[in-house]
């Protein structure tokens, strides 16, 4: 998902930068003819071209920083447990659009509640926190509603949520900012109905340099010690420089230089994240996508920069935007419909043309006998053929004992008389008679 | 535990430089649940420190937790194994106990491969001038170890238990060298002896058929 989607920024980045780049050589430089110096008049003008445009394509750089639940941690386990669990993450990112984001972005998520009217929940917070590796990843997201405090903790890969939409994309000074519980509220309000904002032209994820302001101490944890490393924090408004020194008592300046500690995940990112890839660009069905995100697949340009923007925010990733499992039922609901008419439909020709009678005989058939080993024949004559007195149907000598109780209304005795009768007459009726022979 | 010393006798820096060494087998290692157990149970008995010290099951489960506990702490710790490393830079031979040359072998490794980056890395100058503490090593550092284990992708290092104790305490000591070093081998290979009967034969059986093969060629 953020491999491929990795591509098209690239492209469209650099599309855009050319564009940038162009406007620039316009506005200002002369790219053309150089001004001649004073003291080459004899010379003539040497021709500089404009300079090469640098893509630095910045969406490329850190791509763990994105996905970090893609990688596994330092552990035992074995790794096929990770690239199982990989599949079925793709699998699922898929279907539902999982954009970029990160701690300090704002962002809105649709979960489906049984217990909601509208069977929906939206809830629209700051994420303070990504946790969980692997299917089991969480984003916790927090806001104040009606001065109360509400932080919801989503599983990323749940089956009930509905659609997740990045509001505002930004980073922050921290990757966690559990400390906004003890900030002021007004730094973790955020506005339910906010629409969503436009996001930077450039690849790069804006970061938001604030610091916060804290509510009086005691805090829920001791947000200045040095092992939370936070630099979000306004530590010179609630702290003096003596309780600070006093602080630094915690720290543990040799953890940085202890190697145990270290974990190098560049060579596991580059292959987990080229397999990602792959399995995402792999088993596209175009037939499931809608006309609009067919463009995004593949890459057309797009002329409309306001409308490009508004895509921008919605979906970051350019990936399959989910079909919504409601037209899906729809679809299938539509093809049985069309398959069970057509049966009928069938069904129809056919007794339009047999006699009703005899089609309720067919049907209604006695289970088979085991004496009667051979095939058991039923002669079924049409409605102009048809005599009066004699029964519709004839069967062999054996099927007689066999068909005898379901003869019809006819008491038993009756019918033993009819059917040696009626033997004398079919073998001249044979030919006339057309017959569907049944054979259990 | 270390006895104290008199006055006057060399500092104890937690090894000891070896240069020859006698043969060696394998040893098992002494559980360190005991010392846990003990340190619960006191805990326990004594009320006072209960208060103060939240006895957490966590404490007693260590899964999968690869760093030792020694010294005086974790500050201790990291202290006590720079400066066995330093030695061992220095020396290319050490003696000290097991789990000291066990948890240093692995910093020892992770230091080359620091090394291997080069001197102008500042991570790697770093690093090289946090762990050794004498500072005059820090170019040897880079520019004879380094070299040296150019071609290796791992294994620098390499450790040998020890039998015999010379100490009271009956700790278990252990030889750690970085390869390549300059000092006779610590497995010495047995040298055949070409002066006995059947190697003599052998040795007639082999020339007689080296010139064959050079009469039929």
């Amino acid at each position: 998902m953020a491999a491929y989607a990795k591509g098209l920024d690239k492209l469209i980045f650099s599309l855009r930068s050319l564009r940038n780049l162009q406007l620039r050589n316009e506005r200002g430089l002369s790219t053309s003819v150089c001004r001649p110096s004073p003291r080459e008049d004899n010379d003539p003008p040497k021709f500089t071209p404009p300079p090469k445009p640098v893509v630095i394509d910045k969406t490329q750089t850190v791509a763990s920083m994105r996905n970090p639940e893609f990688i596994p941690p330092r552990q035992r386990t074995d790794p096929f447990k990770f690239s199982m669990e990989r599949k079925d993450m793709v699998r699922r990112r898929k279907v539902l659009n999982i954009p970029e984001f990160y701690a300090g972005s704002i962002l809105a998520v649709t979960m489906a509640d049984p217990n909601a009217s509208g069977k929906m929940n939206r809830f629209v917070g700051i994420c303070i926190q990504r946790g969980g590796k692997g299917l089991g990843a969480t984003f916790v997201l927090r806001n104040i509603i009606d001065n109360q405090g509400v932080e919801i903790c989503y599983e990323m890969y749940s089956p009930r949520i509905q659609s997740v939409e990045v509001l505002k994309l930004e980073k922050r000074l921290d990757d966690n900012l559990m400390y906004l519980r003890d900030a002021l509220p007004e730094y973790s309000t955020v506005d339910p109905d906010m629409k969503p904002e436009s996001c930077s032209t450039s690849g790069e994820v804006p970061v938001n340099k604030i610091k916060v302001r804290m509510l009086p101490k005691p805090w829920s944890k001791h947000w200045e010690r040095p092992r939370f490393g936070i630099q979000g924090i306004r530590f010179d408004l609630c702290m003096t420089p003596r309780q600070m020194e006093f602080v630094q008592k915690w720290a543990q300046p040799w953890q940085e230089y202890d190697m145990l500690k270290e974990y190098d995940t560049s060579r596991l990112e580059e292959q987990i994240f080229s397999e990602v890839q792959r399995e995402m660009s792999k088993n596209f069905l175009p037939h499931k996508v809608s006309k609009l995100n067919m463009r995004y697949f593949f890459a057309v340009k797009v002329t409309d920069p306001n409308e490009e923007q508004r895509r921008c925010c919605q979906t970051r990733m350019r990936s399959v935007c989910p079909v919504s499992p409601y037209r899906r039922c729809l679809h299938t609901a539509a093809a049985v419909i069309v398959i069970v008419s057509a049966v009928a439909i069938v069904a129809a020709v056919i007794t339009a043309t047999i006699d009703i009678t005899s089609v309720s005989y067919l049907f209604a058939l006695s289970p088979p006998n085991p004496r009667a080993d051979k095939k058991i024949v039923l002669s079924l004559s049409l409605s102009e053929r048809h005599n009066a007195n004699n029964t519709n149907f004839t069967g062999t000598e054996e099927t007689d004992m066999a068909w005898g109780g379901s003869g019809g209304d006819d008491d038993d005795d009756d019918d033993d008389d009819e059917y040696e009768e009626d033997e004398e007459e079919e073998e001249e009726n044979h030919s006339l008679l057309e017959i569907i022979c049944v054979y259990f | 535990m270390r006895i104290a010393r008199e006055q006057g006798s060399s500092p104890d820096r937690g090894y000891k430089p070896r240069i020859l060494v006698k043969s060696c087998h394998l040893q098992d290692h002494t559980a360190t649940m005991r010392s846990l157990v003990f340190v619960l149970l006191i805990g326990a008995a004594c009320e006072s420190l209960a208060d103060k010290m939240r006895l957490t099951l966590q404490m007693l489960i260590s899964h999968g937790r690869v760093a030792r506990k020694m010294g005086m702490g974790p500050q201790s710790r990291i202290n006590m194994l720079r400066n066995i490393l330093t030695g061992l830079v220095r020396h290319e031979r050490i003696e000290t106990t097991q789990a000291r040359a066990d948890e240093v072998r692995f910093y020892a490794e992770k230091l080359v491969d620091y090394a291997k980056k080069g001197d102008t890395d500042e991570k790697a100058m770093k690093m090289a001038s946090f762990w050794l503490t004498e500072k005059d090593l820090v170019p040897k550092l880079f520019k004879v170890l380094a070299p040296r284990f150019e071609s290796h992708p791992n294994g620098y290092t390499r450790m040998a238990r020890i039998p015999c104790t010379q100490n009271l305490d009956r700790a278990k000591m252990a030889v750690l060298e970085y390869k390549g070093n300059p000092f006779p081998p610590i497995y010495p290979t047995k040298k055949q002896n070409e002066l006995t009967l059947i190697n003599q034969l052998l040795k007639g059986y082999r020339e007689e058929r080296a010139q064959l093969f050079a009469a039929k060629s």
